[in-house]
């Protein structure tokens, strides 16, 4: 089997006797784009960290590219780059002299310097002062900073906070790109589940320190897949109608739900309403929100 | 050397298809360099680089010429009384003007010391950067010792301007012919003092993000420090006046054979305490975490 380019066992950080990140197994293979999944506060950013090796793990292991860090990260770091939460800068230097600083310790040419800016897209606004920057430009900046030493690995703790809608695009459209065009690996980790859907791979969902789930993004996609809402008058009175015509619906929230999306099954529900009269007001497909799956995930992790 | 073996075991990438002449080159050898992590040289080429464009330089030249445009103020108020029956054959210039200017120069060096090691970290503080270049292939205690190595060269070429300044001094008051080895006693001895005060501070700033405390501490303990004769000599905040007192005392004695009396225990003291005291910052930053 090839060897993970990520990979934690056990892994845990306390603070006091709190767990935040409580015996977590990563595993992220070559090639990948791994979402690491997760509301605020669920651990992403502390695993990351200690992968970084800027906390100190309590208990666990932790292998870059087979190789066991902290202890022999100076071996591995160089094939890392990473952009470790909100994007840090010399307000006072322009991009590229900050870009610059990176470069002297990674020993890489400044061609290289003009390389990444390109790949981001801020060779214009170069020579400009960073803390002249739209927080779009910082983040991309610090992607820029990330690809310098030209990585094997690329490790982004949400990439896309604080950006607009095009910002968003722009940063996911150059994370599609990594594995692609430059071999990368990319562990980018997100708190919407609608941005990992659109750009991983794999999928790591960690919630209040444990790792739900992990696999293929279409494993997931999969749980995620949702149901079909029906608004209409007299909800408990059609609900005992289709039931009683043995049809598998339920009633959530004053609401008739089909856990169904085939497209027959709703017609034929709607034909059925209406034959008896029940006016139906309006039918929806609703997806499953993070919140329901972490739910649902959590609900079957606790189970015997 | 096992991480380098199965670093070089896996080879270039070959996932994602074209891998770019870039990798290729990149893959020759993946543990480059690497066992060590960058070099003494690439970090204080770095740091010099974020430097630019900050008070620090500015700073190295603003602390010396403040304390000659003081000594420039003293001659013009009180010149005639501190030269009053000045025979350049008998009396030394420059010690008048060292009595005069000395334990000025020891207070701008210590609130020099003070802004310097603020500064030198706070970099990195006010940016949140310790995450972005320490996540890179960086020993953390080459790091600190760099940014105290830089530090320290700041304030040496603030006294070696100090001690240029002394001498212009003398120039313009025809002070007689200016003793070059009295003069480099005067800029050296005060810097090795200040040297432990630079290393306690640095440490102070690098241990907390906001700069107020490790300011205000580095302010007002050298103002005591000139009063604490009774506490042991070996304190940081002690050591600058010592230095200060040694080189006055070359001075006045003006004897060439004590002149060359440097490794003198406050020197040695000096020394050990900033070396103590460097090695335990670059101890807090290796076990630091950086959130």
């Amino acid at each position: 089997m090839e060897t993970p380019v990520v990979e934690t066992h056990a892994l845990t950080k306390r603070y006091k006797s709190r767990a935040v990140v409580d015996r977590i197994d990563l595993r992220v293979g070559r090639g990948e784009i791994y979402g690491f999944l997760g509301l605020n506060g669920a651990g992403k950013t502390t695993t990351i960290r200690m992968l970084m090796g800027l906390i100190h793990p309590s208990e666990g292991h932790m292998r870059l590219f087979g190789v066991p860090v902290p202890a022999e990260r100076l071996h591995v770091m160089r094939r890392v780059g990473a952009l470790v939460e909100s994007p840090s800068y010399y307000g006072h230097l322009s991009g590229w002299d900050n870009l610059r600083v990176l470069a002297v310790m990674l020993e890489v040419p400044d061609r290289r310097i003009a390389e990444v800016l390109e790949i981001v897209g801020l060779s214009i606004e170069a020579k400009k002062k960073v803390k002249d920057y739209s927080l779009g430009m910082k983040q991309r900046l610090a992607i820029a900073a990330a690809l310098l030493g030209s990585p094997e690995l690329l490790v982004l703790d949400e990439p896309t906070n604080g950006l607009d809608p095009a910002g968003i695009h722009e940063v996911r459209d150059l994370i599609r790109r990594m594995p692609r065009e430059h071999g990368i690996t990319v562990l980018v980790s997100s708190h919407l589940l609608a941005e990992v859907d659109q750009m991983a791979t794999s999928v790591g969902v960690i919630h209040a320190g444990r790792l739900i789930f992990q696999g293929p993004i279409g494993d997931l996609r999969a749980r995620s897949r949702g149901h079909v809402s029906l608004s209409v008058d007299r909800p408990a009175e059609a609900l005992a109608l289709l039931n009683g015509q043995g049809r598998n619906v339920r009633l959530a929230e004053g609401r008739l739900r089909l856990d169904s999306l085939v497209p027959e099954d709703a017609a034929a529900l709607v034909a059925a309403l209406v034959a008896r009269d029940v006016p139906v007001y309006r039918v929806e497909e609703q997806q499953l929100s993070l919140e329901e799956i972490f739910l649902e995930l959590t609900a079957e992790a606790s189970q015997p | 050397m096992t991480g380098a073996g199965v670093a070089r075991a896996e080879g270039p990438v070959g996932v994602g298809g074209s891998a770019g002449p870039r990798r290729a080159g990149h893959s020759e050898d993946p543990a480059r360099a690497s066992a060590h992590g960058t070099s003494f040289g690439a970090l204080a080429a770095a740091d010099w680089r974020r430097m630019r464009h900050t008070w620090l330089l500015p700073l190295t030249v603003m602390g010396p010429l403040g304390v000659t445009l003081m000594g420039v103020i003293l001659f013009l108020l009180k010149g005639e009384w501190l030269l009053s029956g000045f025979d350049p054959a008998i009396d030394s210039g420059f010690g008048i003007l060292f009595e005069q200017l000395g334990m000025i120069q020891i207070f701008a060096l210590g609130l020099g010391a003070t802004l310097i090691a603020s500064m030198i970290v706070d970099v990195e503080h006010r940016s949140d950067t310790w995450k972005a270049f320490l996540v890179l292939p960086v020993r953390r205690w080459k790091a600190y010792v760099v940014k105290f190595a830089w530090a320290a060269l700041l304030l040496a070429t603030a006294s070696v301007l100090m001690g240029l300044g002394y001498a212009v001094l003398m120039v313009w008051q025809d002070l007689g012919p200016i003793p070059w080895a009295d003069v480099a006693r005067a800029s050296a001895l005060p810097w090795i003092g200040t040297l432990p005060l630079l290393a306690f501070q640095l440490l102070v700033s690098t241990s907390m993000k906001n700069q107020a405390l490790p300011l205000a501490l580095g302010i007002i303990t050298p103002m005591f420090g000139m009063g604490m004769s009774g506490m042991p000599a070996w304190l940081p905040w002690r050591l600058p006046t010592q230095g200060l007192i040694l080189a006055a005392g070359g001075v006045t004695a003006g004897s060439p054979g004590e002149a060359l009396a440097w490794l003198t225990v406050p020197v040695l003291c000096a020394l050990s305490a900033a070396s103590v005291l460097v090695s335990v910052g670059a101890a807090l930053l290796t076990r630091k975490e950086i959130r």
